[in-house]
C-alpha cells in the first residue's frame, strides 16, 4: 500500500508498516517541519503520529515503528540513524541527538517531557525482562511486563539526559539524571532523580532496584501514549491542521472524551499559524497577541488529558516550557508567574483535590520541573530544581538543583 | 505485549471525503448541541456518546468497592560489607462486593490513565514498591523517600465485575503506597 500524502507544500510516500521508513524526498537540507506522518490504518489503530511542530533534520535517516507518538516539538538530530521501535514515545521537546552517532531505542522506549537521549545511545535493545510474578495476589500487571518477544519498557524522566549510554531493557532513568558516555544501566536497576552518573563504577551506588511498581507504572504510560498516537492520527486525517498552534485536543479517548479549544483572554480561539501549542481546555488570562509577546518558542500547553489548565496572566514564558496533566487533575497557576527555560509543569492526583498550583508572583527557574505541587504566592524555585508532591507555603525558596519530595529535601541534583 | 487488549477508540469508516463532509455537518451539531449544554467550544454530547459506546458494561449505580484496609512488609537480608539487601510490598484488600464475579484494576500513571483493564479475583493485591541495598540505618529514609516517589508515579482504582456484563462504579484512587490506616475514609 502506498498513498501520497501532502503536508505543508511537499508530497511525501507513506507505506504500510511494519517498520515504516520516512522516505519523503525533495526536502531541502537543514531542520524542517515534518508535519504529520501517519503509519498504518488511516486515522486509527495502529497508527504512529509524528506532531507537526516535530523537526527532524534528515528524514532519511529515521526508521518509526508501529504505534510510536512524537509529541510537540520534539527535536530529532538525525545526521545519523535515529531508530525509534514499536510502542515507544518521545514527549514533548524530547531532543533525540543523532549528530555525531547513531541513536538507537528498541520497542517500548519511554521518553517523558524535556528528556534527552544523545549520540551512540541504545535504550531497550538489549538486557532482559523480568520474570512473570508467581503469587496470586501479585500485582496483575506484572506479570505482562516480558513479551513472547522478550521486550519490556525503558524510560527516561523529564529533563533528564542520556549521552552515548546503554540503558538496557526494564530500567528507568528517574527526573534531572545525567548518565554519561560508555555507562550500561542494567536491566531491573533505575537511576534516582537527580544523579549523574558518569563511570560504570558509580551506578550500583547511584540506581536502586527496579519494583513491581516501577515496571506498573511503564506499562500504564506505553498505553497511555498508544492512545495518544491513535487519538492524534485520528484528528489529523480528519483536519491536517488540526495538530498545530492553539487548537482542539484530540477528545474520543476514554480518558477525555471531548474535544475542547482554548479560552485566551475569554475568548475561544483556534490560530494553526500560532507557533506554541497550546491544546485543549486551556483558560489563559493572556489574549493570543499578549501571548505572542511573553512567549518564547517550542512551548507545549497540552490539557489533552487533565483539564482544565487555568493560566493567568503570564509574565513571562521561556521557550521549552510544558504543560501537561493526568486525567481528573488540573492546574492552576496565578498571575504574574516567570517561567524559565525548559520548565516541566505536571499536574496529577494530589492530596489536595488533584490541583496542581502555582502561585502569584511565583518564578521558576531554568529546567526546573514542577510536578504534583502546590506553592504560594512570591515563591521561587530554583533552575534544574525537582518539586514533587510537595505543598509549601508563600514566600518559599527551592535552590537551584534542589530534589525536594512529599515535602523533604531529597538530595542536590548532582549536573 | 501481544497478549494485551486495549480499550482504544473504534477507527473511523468509510472514505475520507465522505468522512469530510460528514465531519463538517457534525461540527456543526455538535456545536449546536455544546451551546445547549452550556459547553463552550467543547464538542458536545453527541461527541462523548459516540466515545463512551464502545461496548462499554453497564454501570449499576452504587455498586461501589469500600472497605481499603493497606499494610507494608518489608524483607531485609544483610549483605557482605555492611549492607542490608531490603524490600518493601505494599497491599491493599477490600471488601467483597455482593455478586461480584471479579474486580476490574485500573492503572493511573503519572503520565495517564491506562485505558487498559486488569481482572482480579481476590479482594487483595500486592506491589512491590520499594527495594535497595544500603546500610541498615538508612533503610528507614529509603524507604519513605522511595514510596513517596511511587505514590506519586502509580495509583489504582478499582470497580466491581458483576455477572450479565455489568460492573460497579470506580473506587476512590489510591496511590500504591498509600496508608489508609492512618486516616480510614
Amino acid at each position: 500500500m502506498s498513498e501520497a500524502v501532502k503536508r505543508r507544500g511537499f508530497t511525501s510516500e507513506r507505506t504500510s508498516f511494519p517498520w515504516q521508513k520516512a522516505t519523503a524526498a525533495g526536502f531541502l537540507a537543514g531542520c524542517f517541519t515534518l508535519g504529520s506522518v501517519i503509519a498504518g490504518a488511516a486515522g486509527g489503530e495502529g497508527a504512529s503520529f509524528v506532531d507537526s511542530t516535530a523537526t527532524i533534520t534528515k528524514r532519511d535517516n529515521v526508521t518509526i515503528g508501529k504505534e510510536v507518538y512524537i509529541g510537540p516539538f520534539a527535536n530529532l538530530i538525525s545526521s545519523n540513524n535515529i531508530t525509534i521501535g514499536d510502542e515507544s514515545n518521545a514527549q514533548d521537546n524530547v531532543v533525540i541527538d543523532a549528530s555525531q552517532s547513531a541513536v538507537e531505542l528498541g520497542k517500548m522506549a519511554i521518553l517523558a517531557h524535556g528528556a534527552s537521549v544523545k549520540n551512540g545511545t541504545r535504550m531497550g535493545t538489549e538486557g532482559k525482562c523480568p520474570a512473570p510474578a508467581a503469587d496470586a495476589h501479585a500485582d496483575p500487571n506484572a506479570g505482562a511486563h516480558g513479551t513472547a518477544e522478550g521486550h519490556c519498557p525503558s524510560f527516561v524522566g523529564f529533563n533528564s539526559v542520556v549521552e552515548g549510554a546503554i540503558l538496557e531493557m526494564d530500567t528507568m532513568v528517574l527526573h534531572l539524571a545525567y548518565v554519561g558516555p560508555g555507562v550500561r544501566i542494567p536491566s531491573g536497576r533505575k537511576v534516582n532523580s537527580g544523579m549523574r552518573i558518569d563511570s560504570q563504577v558509580e551506578v550500583m551506588s547511584k540506581t536502586a532496584p527496579l519494583v513491581a511498581g516501577d515496571r506498573t507504572f511503564m506499562e500504564g504510560v506505553i498505553e497511555v501514549n498508544l492512545t495518544f498516537a491513535s487519538g492524534y492520527a485520528r484528528m489529523h486525517d480528519e483536519d491536517s491542521d488540526s495538530d498545530k498552534g492553539v487548537n482542539y485536543d484530540p477528545g474520543m479517548t476514554k480518558f477525555n472524551p471531548f474535544r475542547d479549544l482554548p479560552e485566551l483572554a475569554g475568548v475561544h480561539t483556534r490560530d494553526a499559524k500560532f507557533r506554541n501549542r497550546i491544546i485543549g481546555d486551556v483558560r489563559m488570562g493572556n489574549s493570543l497577541a499578549e501571548l505572542d509577546k511573553v512567549m518564547g518558542n517550542h512551548i507545549s500547553i497540552r490539557a489533552d488529558e487533565g483539564e482544565p489548565f487555568i493560566v493567568g496572566a503570564i509574565a513571562s514564558m521561556g521557550s521549552g516550557t510544558v504543560f501537561h496533566a493526568l486525567e481528573g487533575s488540573h492546574i492552576e497557576a496565578h498571575d504574574g508567574v516567570v517561567y524559565g527555560k525548559g520548565v516541566i509543569v505536571h499536574g496529577g492526583a494530589t492530596p489536595w483535590n488533584d490541583v496542581t498550583i502555582i502561585g502569584k508572583n511565583v518564578r521558576i527557574g531554568d529546567h526546573a520541573v514542577f510536578f504534583r505541587s502546590n506553592l504560594g504566592n512570591d515563591s521561587y524555585v530554583g533552575s534544574r530544581a525537582l518539586l514533587q508532591d510537595t505543598k509549601l507555603p508563600a514566600g518559599t525558596v527551592i535552590p537551584d538543583n534542589w530534589v525536594v519530595v512529599n515535602g523533604q529535601f531529597v538530595n542536590r541534583v548532582e549536573w | 505485549m501481544g497478549a494485551r487488549s486495549y480499550n482504544r477508540p473504534v477507527p473511523e469508516s468509510g472514505n475520507k471525503r465522505r468522512r469530510q463532509s460528514v465531519g463538517a455537518a457534525w461540527l456543526l451539531l455538535a456545536g449546536l448541541v455544546a451551546m445547549l449544554a452550556g459547553g463552550g467550544a467543547t464538542m458536545g454530547l453527541s461527541y462523548y456518546r459516540r466515545v463512551s459506546g464502545q461496548a462499554s458494561p453497564t454501570v449499576v449505580k452504587g455498586v461501589i468497592v469500600t472497605g481499603f484496609r493497606t499494610s507494608v512488609k518489608t524483607i531485609s537480608e544483610p549483605l557482605g560489607s555492611g549492607l542490608t539487601n531490603w524490600r518493601a510490598d505494599w497491599s491493599i484488600c477490600w471488601d467483597r462486593t455482593p455478586n461480584a464475579i471479579g474486580y476490574d484494576l485500573q492503572v493511573l500513571t503519572a503520565e495517564g490513565i491506562s485505558p487498559r483493564l486488569r481482572r482480579l479475583t481476590t479482594t487483595c493485591l500486592e506491589v512491590e514498591v520499594a527495594a535497595g541495598e544500603h546500610p541498615p540505618d538508612r533503610i528507614e529514609r529509603e524507604l519513605g523517600i522511595q514510596m513517596s516517589l511511587q505514590r506519586s508515579q502509580l495509583s489504582y482504582r478499582m470497580r466491581a465485575a458483576l455477572p450479565n456484563d455489568q460492573v460497579g462504579e470506580w473506587s476512590r484512587d489510591v496511590s500504591a503506597g498509600e496508608d489508609l490506616n492512618s486516616a480510614p475514609r
